[in-house]
């Protein structure tokens, strides 16, 4: 799980701790002090998301299997 | 001990040792590790420049500069309750939902970590053996069996002379030598690295934390009116 925590946009005390993939799925991550929830709003950021977190795979997948010489 | 004063000579240590690349043993996977790091980091930052910034032209007095990144936002849904009093008096207070829209700075949900490698064990090991040894073992068994006998016999009238005589010797020797000599090398080189998470570099966390730090919702009229 790469859990990333923020700051809460609304109360800006409380955090909320987001995973990324399940952003993707249409979940809503809520803060911890004044419980407003976080989503992705629309299709073309999800999108947008999406392939950013495949690329960041890939090149984590790329480190790990890369022979050092 | 075996005498090798005039037997081949024993392997030298020192020169077996002597001739071995240590620098290119030891240096080769540190030096390989950190060109690994080095393309690994320059990975990153460009996935971090070209994915979580835009390129972006800036015209300042007639010249246009290219190297202005901006970040990249993708927008996202707030959703916090607002507590509203009832319209009369007595009536219970209601929960609405308030939808607004902010925009992220993308580099702030990417769960970035720094790639590295984190450990690299070089263990190097080398075994030399040499022995020498002479056996010698002189066997030597002699016996010596003599017989003899003298019968003489002499006669008369008619004369009869008789004469026998036997002689015996046995004689045995045996002689063996062995020499042994034995030398072997092994070596055995073991490279175990390791790449694994680091922490961000605090340049970077400075970055993300300013941008968490004003993240700012912007009110959607139509959607508060629709609340």
């Amino acid at each position: 799980m790469n859990t990333v925590t923020i700051q809460c946009p609304h109360c800006h005390q409380g955090s909320i701790a987001l995973e990324p993939r399940l952003l993707l799925q249409g979940a809503i991550f809520t803060c911890s002090l004044c419980g407003s929830g976080l989503s992705v709003a629309n299709e073309t950021s999800t999108q947008l998301l999406e392939q950013s977190l495949d690329k960041l795979e890939q090149i984590k997948q790329h480190a790990h299997a890369k022979p050092l010489m | 001990m075996a005498d090798t004063s005039n037997g081949p000579a024993l392997v030298s240590m020192a020169q077996q040792f002597t001739g071995l690349p240590m620098g290119s043993l030891i240096g080769g996977p540190l030096m390989a590790a950190a060109k690994a790091n080095q393309q690994m980091a320059l990975t990153q930052v460009d996935f971090l420049m070209k994915t979580c910034f835009t390129q972006a032209s800036n015209t300042s007095g007639g010249k246009t500069d290219a190297k202005v990144y901006q970040p990249t936002m993708i927008e996202m849904q707030l959703t916090r309750g607002v507590i509203t009093p009832g319209a009369k008096a007595g009536d219970p207070a209601v929960i609405q939902n308030i939808n607004s829209t902010i925009k992220l700075p993308l580099l702030t949900i990417l769960p970035l970590n720094s790639l590295a490698v984190d450990n690299v064990n070089v263990n190097f090991v080398m075994q030399v053996n040499s022995s020498y040894s002479e056996d010698h073992s002189d066997t030597s068994s002699e016996s010596t069996h003599a017989e003899g006998s003298f019968d003489a016999k002499i006669g008369g009238f008619l004369w009869s002379v008789e004469v026998k005589g036997s002689v015996s010797h046995d004689s045995s020797s045996s002689t063996t030598n062995s020499t042994h000599y034995q030398k072997s090398n092994s070596a055995t080189y073991t490279v175990d690295v390791h790449a694994g998470q680091l922490p961000l570099p605090p340049g970077v966390g400075v970055i993300i934390q300013a941008y968490t730090n004003n993240i700012t919702p912007i009110e959607m009229p139509a959607q508060e009116k629709a609340a």
